[in-house]
């Protein structure tokens, strides 16, 4: 037995090619992992080695995986997430997204680290594992169900010992809109980068997994004690059974009353989110800034608490009928919400809006209609469609109908006015159908600009083709490093100012800065060193947690809380330093740019819309007046990445550095 | 033959993870108990008593150590 086996990754792969159905089992050598850990450093080296230079996204030679992570299934607490990876279709680099569930465990239960798929299929499968191996099976009776229909009817005609896990794309990665994603457990998404329009390119209707193999750790004892340790501070973390929904918008409002840095403790945060989810944002934001408004140009003061109020997260909350949460997760931040009555029938219910959705759907379109929101949000898990860019993409089509560029006649007679919840709902609906004025948004704000016209491309907020998540640069600049500098960037997730501060991440890594009591936050907007290190750190800090398939809110309870080098050790026994798996994190995030590099992409191009580093600073509202030189800040992250200071592409010595070279990785080291 | 041994939850120690849920062989433990907590996290049951073989994973996977087989 290879001893990998007892270092929490199986140590293998599984290539399946839908060209000509054959299947390949793929053996990992231990020294990858050393290297890249699994999840999305493992996607990232299979991407590299096995994409040719230069393949369609949309093409038989994209490569499309599923990993889990390192962590997942090893008796680690928050450690169930799984990522799609990809050639993206929508930024044409490295493409991933990351999603919960119950879905990661089972991969690694059927044996494999990863599923990746290359080819196209002639007609729809599914692939299908349990402990007697793949299989490809006909999905044709399923295309053209939505992602819960699709589970339903699997779960009918698939009978098996074990629940199935099951990924699948709805009617929106079918039809190649180039927003859509992958959906597993009724309506959870990996939603970002199109993830799902590739997987409807390869034809591939589902990803169904009953296996039921043992995950096998180096320590399963220390790994148990770490996880005890941590349960027990996350069962202390909880809010004074006083506090309420209500008080939160003069939470946000004490946050930005001061320009110095409080670095509290993480926990605060998981008490939080452990009341109310990510909602707990969906007023918070709007007073301390972090919600965009109307299509980001706008404030508070456009969409005030008379509005913003029927957000409140206490309100979506008398909907929600039990909790959801993820496999190994003691946090909880899912539930299931009864929306039968809102939707008169159509829906019994769906998971609770995020926060990303509510806002998305909320303030960025001037929408006070709650009730709209629950209904958009199951379309969207149903339909496989990313919330994030589905939201800004019709914030950018009303701007431009604000504006008068967009005619009713062009719009199919819908009337884009700000706050239209019907013509919003309608919207939604023919994206997903790729239908009437739907058709046009369907791929997102940058082929919807580029369709109607070079002169509304100012008011197409994204960042190299991906549109951002809902949290303002403008009030934290870091995030907007993160936008711009992440080889799969528009995303909200990499890393911010905020993040770094909760994470206390100076208490294991040597040399990361300690935020201190009082320090001027005002520095963050000045492309100094600070925030180069801060920034770069973010950023391999998220590869090792997605390499591990942690959950962010576990990062920014505190590593000093979760104890993520801890348990990679035990799982692996490996014994690194906190600072050795920086090095991996570094490594990871450089392949990843070597892969954007490879496929001919100017990191500079990614740089997010001006409008999100205030150039032109807002006129209104708490970030009034707020900006910063982006491109300045771009190099210095650039800088600390060990990447030309100008272009962005990593050095040839920083790649000798983090031994590529002797991973004999072709490409690569040319830099 | 005397009947094996079945899982036994001790919800003072269990976190609602899910984990003994998901790596039962045969699903047999579902996330439904809701009366537990103050947030009303779903807990696990053994709802296919007849089904369970008594494997102990369930048992073995629990970090809270919260499941003994009786």
């Amino acid at each position: 037995m290879r001893g990998n086996f007892l270092k929490g990754y199986c140590g293998k792969i599984l290539m399946v090619d839908l060209s000509d159905s054959t299947f390949e089992e793929i053996e990992i050598p231990d020294v990858i992992y050393e290297h890249f850990l699994s999840g999305v450093g493992l996607g990232a080296y299979i991407l590299y080695k096995y994409i040719p230079q230069g393949a369609d996204p949309l093409g038989p030679k994209n490569i499309l995986g599923f990993v889990s992570g390192l962590l997942t299934g090893t008796g680690s607490f928050m450690t169930g997430r799984w990522l799609a990876v990809c050639k993206s279709p929508l930024t044409g680099g490295f493409g991933d997204a990351n999603c919960g569930g119950t879905f990661s465990p089972a991969l690694k239960q059927s044996g494999y680290d990863g599923i990746f798929f290359k080819g196209q299929a002639p007609t729809p499968k599914m692939l299908f594992i349990d402990n007697n191996g793949p299989q490809l099976l006909d999905a044709s009776d399923l295309w053209g169900l939505d992602t819960v229909a699709t589970e339903a009817a699997i779960n009918q005609k698939v009978t098996t010992n074990k629940k199935l896990a099951i990924a699948t794309i709805g009617p929106a990665g079918e039809h190649q809109s180039l927003i859509a994603g992958i959906s597993n457990d009724g309506g959870r998404m990996a939603a970002r980068s199109g993830v799902g329009t590739v997987m409807g390119s390869k034809k591939l209707k589902a990803v169904v997994l009953a296996g039921s193999k043992m995950i096998r750790s180096q320590d399963p004892q220390t790994l148990k004690a770490i996880s005890r340790d941590y349960a027990r501070k996350i069962k202390a973390a909880n809010l004074p059974s006083l506090a309420s929904g209500a008080m939160l918008p003069m939470m946000g409002k004490s946050m930005v009353a001061t320009d110095k840095a409080i670095p509290i403790d993480g926990m605060l945060s998981t008490a939080i989110i452990k009341k109310w989810g990510t909602g707990f944002t969906n007023t918070m934001g709007m007073t301390m800034g972090d919600t965009p408004v109307k299509n980001w140009k706008g404030s508070v003061v456009d969409f005030p608490h008379r509005k913003y109020r029927h957000m409140n997260p206490d309100q979506i909350q008398k909907h929600e009928t039990k909790k959801y949460h993820c496999y190994s997760c003691v946090i909880g931040c899912g539930g299931v919400c009864d929306i039968n009555g809102i939707s008169k029938g159509r829906f019994s219910h769906t998971h609770k809006p995020e926060y990303e959705t509510v806002a998305a759907f909320g303030s960025l379109l001037l929408n006070k209609d709650r009730d709209s929101i629950f209904i958009i949000n199951e379309l969207l898990n149903r339909g496989g469609m990313d919330s994030i860019s589905a939201g800004n993409t019709i914030a950018f089509a009303m701007e431009c109908y604000e504006k008068g560029w967009l005619s009713p006649e062009v719009t199919g007679g819908l009337d884009l006015t700000w706050g239209n919840t019907e013509a919003i709902v309608t919207l939604v609906e023919q994206m997903i159908a790729g239908v009437g004025f739907g058709a046009i948004l369907q791929h997102g704000v940058k082929k919807a600009s580029a369709i109607l016209g070079l002169e509304s491309a100012p008011l197409a907020i994204h960042a190299g083709g991906q549109e951002p998540g809902m949290h303002d640069p403008r009030l934290d600049p870091i995030l907007g490093i993160h936008y711009s500098c992440d080889p799969t960037p528009g995303r909200h997730t990499i890393g911010a100012g905020s993040y770094y501060t909760y994470m206390r991440i100076w208490e294991d890594v040597t040399w990361a800065p300690k935020v201190k009591l009082g320090e001027d936050k005002n520095d963050e907007y000045e492309a100094n060193n600070q925030v180069g290190l801060k920034s770069m750190i973010n950023a391999c800090i998220k590869q090792i947690l997605d390499g591990s398939g942690g959950c962010f809110f576990a990062l920014v309870s505190g590593l000093n809380h979760f104890k993520l080098f801890d348990y990679l050790n035990a799982a692996t026994g490996w014994q690194k330093t906190a600072n050795e798996y920086m090095t991996i994190g570094l490594r990871m995030q450089t392949l990843r740019q070597a892969f954007n590099v490879r496929e001919g992409i100017n990191p500079r191009d990614f740089k997010m819309n001006p409008r999100l580093s205030g150039n032109p600073p807002l006129t209104t509202g708490p970030l009034k007046g707020k900006s910063f030189d982006l491109d300045a800040m771009m190099s210095v992250h650039y800088q600390f990445m060990g990447w030309d200071k100008k272009t962005g592409i990593p050095t040839k010595t920083a790649l000798e550095d983090l031994g590529f070279c002797d991973l004999e990785m072709e490409g690569v080291t040319h830099g | 033959m005397a009947d094996k041994k079945k899982p036994v939850i001790d919800y003072e120690l269990c976190m609602a993870c899910g984990i003994c849920s998901g790596d039962c062989p045969l699903s047999c433990i579902a996330l439904r108990k809701t009366d537990i907590d103050r947030y009303q996290k779903a807990y696990p049951v053994l709802d296919e008593y007849y089904r369970c073989t008594g494997c102990t994973r369930c048992a073995k996977a629990c970090p809270m150590e919260a499941i003994r087989m009786m």
